[in-house]
């Protein structure tokens, strides 16, 4: 009995240490929640509800993405832009390479009530879009479980979304089995509420101490981050953009003197000088078309629709120059981007479409990352967002469609303004698909054999003169077309769109024909 | 030192001591557990290419 009453003391004890030393940590984490506004550590400040919330004000947007949030650039990366905090608005990043669409759900699940404004930005790359989605190594290593707790204790979510995350993260989670492990226990816990109560007392134990641990390590983080330059505070609606992107541009020119891809110098001989040789043509089979990705994606979205809140998505370029150099096809990185507006619209949200970019030098910093011009104008689009009003998109389209420059092969009509009817004939012939080809150059900017709208730009490396773009029903007896004679200038970028409005095999209607240079 | 020794063996001095143990231990296991890096998640290097 004795020595029953001395444990519980020691108990009593150690309990009332823990609980001072955590009232201890609150304070200090406290005082130094000021410098953590642009620290995007995930494993920590970004699992820690503690604080986000506190670092979560209503003149904030959470900034969701992946590795390009991890950028350095004293101009128009956030964190330069607006002094790191030491501003009337700013962007709460969060992402890190490999951070796709599925953990950013959670991500978005566990913070939803921290997030006052109700307004969520998320940078979607193509990269995301392999046929597998995010690899499960990947996916383990970046997992936030202290997110996911929450996620699944967040009871505007519903149950049917909660379980198609949680199968997902279960089946990604089979290569760190310790964490399954919990995971399951936390399924059990929070959405089929049979774990037993020994268990649950466990995991809530085992929450708590998480909670406490990542507290801890916070302070110290916080401690070590930098003071506040204090002697300069920003104003957002003084920000001059068009002025920023000029110096972007200049810094983007100083920084690229080594190629003619828009790859910074530093980048290029890391990893680009070396493996120019293999690269050329390694691409030509890659695709982005078809991924599990744009099912998480669309997890995503219903997860904000069903917490409230209102996402922007941004759509990201691929490096076009690169990636016309690796030979991956222009046609399917076109059905790529369409594949991105084609779920914005399924779920009626909201998107900054940038995928026109993808050959505006220094948009892009190096293959894949927002660069110099790509930060201003994702600054420019997000303090849009924030402020409710229309994003401005400054790409000018010069039309170069018409004005007698169009011939119609046999069996086309012309049937409103823009609008084509391609009719088969009596000659058993069949329409396979509808594709734009630019004969010159053997490049297809893209192929379908469905309804929708379609949109892609096309860098002209030929010379300058006269060539003929053609708008083609691939027929498997004979084609039918449309023929666009166009002055084309070496080196300008130029853009094709139009919808499919009705397709069979007898008949494709085609309507808002557009082909047009582009000014970035 | 004999006097020193008489101290430690009082029964109440004793048990003070016992528990003095048990808290030391517990926030030395805390305090392990707060350093400790306890993930499992296999390695994984982001390729920046």
């Amino acid at each position: 009995m004795k020595k029953l009453l001395i444990i519980a003391a020691a108990l009593v004890i150690s309990l009332s240490c823990l609980l001072g030393t955590d009232i201890v940590i609150r304070y200090k984490l406290n005082a130094n929640i000021d410098k953590a506004t642009y620290d995007n550590n995930i494993y920590t400040r970004n699992c820690s509800d503690y604080a986000m919330e506190r670092i979560i004000d209503e003149h904030s947007i959470v900034v969701l993405g992946s590795s390009e949030l991890h950028s350095s650039d004293d101009l128009a990366y956030p964190a330069a832009l607006f002094n790191r905090g030491y501003s009337d608005f700013n962007m709460v990043m969060m992402g890190a390479g490999s951070l796709q669409s599925l953990p950013q759900a959670i991500n978005v699940g566990a913070l939803a009530n921290n997030i006052k404004n109700k307004k969520v930005v998320l940078i979607v790359s193509p990269q995301w879009f392999s046929s597998g989605g995010v690899q499960d190594k990947a996916f383990c290593s970046r997992f936030e479980e202290t997110n996911y707790v929450e996620f699944l204790q967040n009871d505007d979510i519903s149950d049917e979304t909660k379980a198609a995350v949680v199968a997902r993260v279960n089946t990604l989670l089979e290569a760190d089995p310790p964490t399954l492990k919990r995971a399951i226990k936390y399924e059990a816990m929070y959405l089929k509420h049979t774990l037993n109560p020994v268990t649950y007392v466990e995991m809530l134990s085992y929450n708590a101490f998480r909670n406490a641990k990542l507290r801890y390590t916070l302070v110290k983080e916080f401690k070590d981050l930098a003071p506040l330059d204090t002697d300069r505070y920003v104003r957002a609606e003084e920000i001059d953009f068009d002025a920023l992107l000029q110096q972007a541009e200049e810094t983007g020119l100083a920084s690229c003197t080594t190629n003619d891809f828009g790859v910074n110098d530093e980048y290029y001989n890391e990893y680009v000088r070396d493996a120019l040789e293999t690269s050329k043509n390694s691409n030509i089979y890659a695709s982005y078309a078809v991924s599990l990705e744009y099912d998480d994606l669309r997890l995503f979205l219903r997860v904000c629709s069903e917490t409230g809140i209102e996402p922007l998505i941004v759509s990201t370029p691929l490096n076009g120059r690169w990636y016309d150099y690796t030979g991956f096809p222009i046609a399917d990185r076109n059905t790529y981007y369409q594949n991105i507006r084609n779920i914005c619209a399924e779920f009626s949200v909201a998107m900054v479409d940038f995928s026109e970019k993808e050959y505006e030098l220094y948009f892009l910093k190096d293959i894949m990352h927002l660069g110099w011009k790509g930060w201003a104008y994702l600054d420019r689009a997000v303090y849009s967002f924030y402020k409710g009003e229309t994003i401005e998109d400054t790409t000018t389209y010069q039309d170069l469609f018409g004005n007698g420059n169009v011939a119609l092969s046999d069996g086309v009509t012309e049937t409103g303004e823009r609008a084509y009817t391609f009719t088969t004939g009596a000659n058993e012939n069949s329409f396979n698909n509808f594709y734009v080809r630019l004969d010159h150059d053997q490049t297809r900017l893209d192929a379908w054999d469905s309804v929708g709208h379609r949109a892609g730009v096309y860098l002209h490396t030929q010379p300058s003169g006269i060539y003929t773009v053609r708008f083609r029903a691939n027929g498997n007896v004979v084609d039918e077309y449309i023929d666009l004679a166009v002055y084309l200038e070496e080196n300008a970028v130029y853009r094709v769109n139009y919808s499919v409005d009705f397709f069979s095999t007898e008949q494709i209607r085609v309507s808002d024909i557009g082909f047009s240079k582009v000014e970035y | 030192m004999k006097h020193v020794f008489e101290f430690f063996k009082r029964e109440r001095v004793a048990s003070v001591l016992m528990a003095v143990k048990i808290v030391g231990m517990l926030l030395l296991l805390y305090l392990y557990l707060l350093w400790a890096d306890l993930s499992t998640a296999p390695e994984f290097i982001y390729n920046q290419f």
